[in-house]
């Protein structure tokens, strides 16, 4: 494992006429170890192996597999290819066309433990099984739990950022256009909301909604005190790009060609304010869905038995944690793979569209 | 009246555009501010091109803009057609804008980037409910890009020369009769400039178009002005026919210019301008200038006749020739 | 000096003002009445009439609020709902020392570990370990805090028995032990802070590096990192100060997760199981009181950033 990728680095930094297939058959090998690694950690060592032992073979695995498919793809290219940015694009594509289609996928169930009743608790993980990822302590299939989970993180956070920017760009752009007082009135207000640690805002909003038992009740409250938690970050993003976008050329231009104050607002700032914001809302839905995960790990977000990633983690728990790992690992990997996704995506949406380079940080 | 004069104006027709005692302040924070242009007067006549000559910061691109009224002067008067442009509406003041256009330095920002170029062609006339397709394609032939190649593109798909071909057509597709250039090629390579002034000279005969041509370069003015006003610090130093300007310059400055233009070896330091925070007194040009006495500091020079349509304002010419 | 704390106040008091009302009306904003959600419905009328007493729902919202706030003021914040009944205020001052702790602790580390990291990132910029470090700290960010505890917790605690889980013990119970139960919750906390300091502290670093007078520096023979640390890190101590004041009013209010996960009594707490029982001026005073500590954490953080860079002043002068 360690002479493979030595050997990798030392082909990466001098290219030569034979490099490109050796890297490929590098990535080949680095690949298949990988998932060998993986598959031993996963489903050959003993259950009752120490636990953190076959975490940590399994992160090497997946470094390697990673590392693997990076070599390979740029080998086969003949160039350096942004392997990582194409496998967080495949990661989401994938996850929302399952989501999508979770009710055509054959899955176990995935909700009513009446019907599992024959299925092994808390089984690990095999790909070639019935239960791919796994099941719970109700028997219940893991995969398709967090499939159905991603539908309530997608939605809700999706919802969220359609609203804060809905609501936020308006108000937003018209602080950076009328200025003075209303301006220092849009400052203040989110000044005020962003004193409130978000989660500590977003447990105050959920104890007002109460908690939803239904996905659609789920998405419509979370999402709307999810975009009243986003909404300052959204103003302050469009108050400074419309500011920026006020002294650009093409709207002096415009003003010159005779536009109307209404024009230039319809023609030239809110297409362009839009699609910077825009830019930055994957990673906003990145924050949101840690955000919701949250709510719903401390049980104020949608009610098991519906599935969500944070109440199948605040399932399984701290107790079943020595014993049965994958219960809280599988969703918890489902979440961090989104989430890490989303914002290596959106970094490059953000740098591609935003007007100007990056202007805020969202943390 | 500490301006430098107005002697140069031409009082036999009604110029289209007249420039007179012209200020621009630009606040910086609260009660301090700097002049860009300290009492400038000038005017153009039909089918004339004026060139304003100076280096960055000598108020060149503040002129144009306080010319359209974006944003409006600080003091002095500009007329369009003998039509006083302060104190008249706003909306009054954006019918009269339409025959007055500008071309501004930054052809890539002066478009905007999610519009093509037919849009873009199009958008002064959809300002003015005039939308007919065959007008616009017809002008974007005139500047050279071809609608059946270029009508989809967007701006970042074209190059700063045809970005600035483009700006040329959606301005003279509105059918103003004074184009304002305010330093149209410096931000293009050197192989185009010549490219685009070429078009804006054919486009100004076949359009009966008047001018007004900003611009650092003495060279590029050399082939389209026929009249030249040299600016040094927000005030006029010298102004004249462009034959008579180029064969015998008489300001320091004017002559310093042209030196550089034709690389010859500079005899004054060219040295810095000044902070134009706290401009020198009398004279701007007295730090830089060889032959600065004590009267350069104590007064302010006025222009005066030196020939035919050549002003100068410099204390020691004409004097020195007497 | 003192038009700029002026300034930096009175841009506090509306603010305070805002976040005053926004918590009075969280009780206020409760669909249907709130009195129905907290008793049950085979409560008698006499309970209920006393509920609603107790929260003032009898009276014009104005003269609630304004009695509401004289209370806060004086530091009352009145009696949670839920058994055991006790006074607010009682409740957060003795959560407050877990959170206190957590802080500090969490805030240490996250500075020991952030600024040789970020010094020897910035130092070997684009080596190995400089982009390990930038995958890392993204990974570290991108990581949600709960998915972390409990990964540390099956790690290090479950596994390798390095730390106790599962309670708190006061200092009072014996420091050690109180350092044994604290240490783990604010690894936690401290890996996201590290991981923003590092960022930061990184590009500000290669920022400063780049300017004329460490380019003499090192023209002059300096050592490298004898100029990283003493000449490089001197102006990057600003918001060195900037971001650990920051980082307070975060991380007050923001180890609800790790509160949670680890059984911690903090304010976080508090908040999470008043909100689970709808108890609602518990939620109330946890919510003032974090946003009261976030605001003027803040505003010392500003203060003291304009007292000792001048530039910040004249920016707002």
């Amino acid at each position: 494992m360690a002479s493979t990728t030595t050997l990798a680095e030392n082909v990466r930094t001098r290219p030569g006429l034979a490099w490109t297939s050796i890297r490929t058959w590098i990535g080949v090998a680095e690949t298949a170890l990988g998932v060998a690694l993986d598959y031993v950690a996963i489903s050959v060592i003993d259950r009752s192996e120490s636990a953190p032992l076959r975490v940590v073979f399994v992160l090497a695995g997946l470094v390697l597999a990673r590392r693997g498919i990076g070599d390979l793809v740029c080998g086969l290219a003949k160039r350096e290819v942004d392997v990582g940015l194409w496998l967080s694009v495949g990661w989401l594509v994938a996850l929302v066309v399952a989501a999508t289609l979770a009710g055509l996928l054959p899955f176990s169930d995935y909700i009513d433990p009446s019907k599992s009743l024959t299925v092994a608790q808390f089984m690990t993980p095999n790909l070639f099984s019935a239960h791919p990822l796994g099941t719970d302590g109700l028997s219940l299939d893991l995969l398709a739990r967090c499939v159905y989970g991603a539908r309530v993180s997608i939605l809700t956070s999706a919802l969220a950022v359609v609203l804060s920017v809905a609501v936020g760009v308006p108000i937003g752009a018209l602080a950076a256009l009328r200025g003075r007082a209303f301006d220092h009135v849009v400052n203040i207000l989110t000044d005020s909301m962003l004193s409130v640690p978000a989660l500590v805002l977003l447990i105050a909003l959920a104890t007002i909604a109460g908690r939803p038992k239904s996905v659609a009740a789920a998405v419509l409250e979370d999402g709307i005190g999810l975009a009243i938690v986003t909404l300052p970050t959204v103003l302050r993003l469009a108050r400074s790009f419309t500011s920026k976008l006020i002294s650009e050329e093409f709207v002096f231009v415009s003003r010159a060609l005779g536009a109307t104050n209404t024009r230039i607002v319809l023609h030239d700032l809110t297409p362009n304010v839009l699609l910077s914001v825009s830019s930055y809302a994957l990673v906003l839905a990145a924050v949101l869905i840690v955000a919701e995960g949250s709510l719903s790990f401390l049980g104020l977000g949608l009610q098991p038995p519906q599935p969500t990633w944070g109440n199948m983690m605040a399932q399984a728990g701290i107790s079943d944690l020595s014993l049965h790992p994958f219960a809280i690992l599988v969703p918890g990997t489902f979440m961090f793979l989104t989430v890490f996704s989303l914002n290596r995506v959106g970094e490059r949406a953000r740098s591609a569209f935003a007007a100007g380079g990056s202007v805020v940080s969202v943390t | 009246m500490a301006g430098v004069g107005e002697i140069h104006l031409r009082r036999d027709e009604t110029p289209v555009l007249s420039v007179r005692n012209l200020v621009v302040q630009h606040r910086l924070r609260r009660r301090s501010f700097v002049e860009a242009v300290s009492g400038v007067s000038f005017d153009v006549l039909h089918g004339e091109t004026l060139a304003l000559v100076g280096e960055s910061g000598s108020g060149k691109s503040s002129t144009a803009r306080a010319v359209i009224q974006l944003p409006p002067p600080t003091g002095g008067e500009v007329a369009l057609f003998g039509r006083e442009l302060q104190g008249v509406s706003p909306e009054e003041l954006r019918q009269l804008r339409r025959k007055l256009q500008i071309i501004v330095q930054d052809p890539v920002g002066a478009l905007n980037p999610l519009k093509r170029v037919r849009q873009l062609a199009a958008e002064g006339l959809e300002v003015w409910s005039d939308r007919d397709p065959e007008k616009v394609d017809a002008m974007l032939t005139a500047v050279g890009l071809d609608p059946e190649i270029y009508a989809a593109r967007r701006r970042r798909e074209l190059s700063g020369g045809q970005c600035q071909r483009l700006c040329i057509a959606r301005a003279l597709l509105i059918g103003p009769e004074m184009l304002i250039c305010d330093e149209p090629v410096s931000a293009l390579d050197v192989s185009i400039q010549a490219q685009i002034v070429e078009l804006l000279r054919e486009l100004q005969g076949s359009m009966g178009l008047s001018m007004l041509f900003i611009s650092h370069d003495l060279r590029i003015v050399k082939s389209i002005a026929s009249r030249v006003l040299v600016l040094y610090m927000g005030r006029v130093c010298e102004v004249g026919d462009a034959d008579a300007l180029y064969s015998s310059p008489t300001h320091p400055y004017t002559k310093l210019l042209i030196e550089a233009v034709e690389g010859g070896a500079i005899e004054a330091d060219p040295g810095e301008i000044p902070s134009a925070l706290e401009p020198p007194s009398g004279c701007r040009f007295r730090t830089r200038c060889p032959a600065a006495d004590a009267r350069c500091v104590a007064e302010v020079p006025q222009l005066r006749q030196v020939g035919d349509d050549h002003f100068v304002a410099c204390h020691h010419f004409p004097d020195e020739a007497r | 000096m003192i038009r700029y704390i002026t300034f930096r106040l009175m841009f506090a008091i509306p603010v305070l003002f805002l976040v005053s009302v926004g918590t009075f009306l969280l009780v206020y904003l409760v669909p249907g009445n709130p009195v129905d959600h907290i008793i049950g419905p085979n409560s008698t009328h006499a309970q209920y009439l006393q509920i609603q007493r107790q929260l003032g729902l009898d009276r014009p919202v104005l003269v609630r609020y304004w009695e509401w706030l004289s209370k806060v003021l004086q530091g009352n914040l009145g009696i949670n709902l839920v058994p055991p009944v006790e006074s607010v205020r009682t409740r957060i001052i003795q959560a407050l020392p877990v959170n206190i702790e957590l802080t500090i602790i969490a805030l240490v580390l996250g500075l020991v570990v952030s600024i040789p990291l970020a010094v020897f990132s910035a130092y070997k910029e684009n080596s190995v370990f400089d982009r390990l470090i930038g995958v890392g700290t993204i990974a570290a960010i991108s990581i949600p805090t709960f998915l972390l505890a409990l990964v540390l917790v099956l790690l290090v605690a479950i596994d390798w028995h390095l730390f106790p889980i599962g309670q708190w013990v006061r200092p009072s119970g014996g420091w050690l032990t109180n350092l044994r139960y604290a240490l783990l919750p604010s690894i936690v906390l401290a890996i996201g802070e590290a991981a923003i300091f590092t960022r930061l502290l990184r590009s500000e670093l290669l920022e400063t590096l780049n300017e004329d007078y460490i380019l003499a520096a090192r023209a002059k023979g300096m050592s490298s990192l004898h100029i990283l640390f003493r000449e490089a890190l001197r102006p990057s101590s600003f918001s060195l100060v900037t971001l650990s004041g920051l980082s307070i009013g975060r991380l007050i209010g923001g180890s609800i997760i790790a509160e949670q996960v680890f059984s911690l009594p903090g304010i976080g707490s508090i908040i999470v199981n008043a909100a689970q029982q709808s108890d609602y001026p518990l939620v109330q005073g946890g919510v003032l009181v974090v946003a009261v500590v976030y605001v003027t954490s803040s505003l010392i953080v500003d203060v003291v950033h304009g007292v000792i860079d001048p530039r910040v002043r004249r920016r707002h002068g």
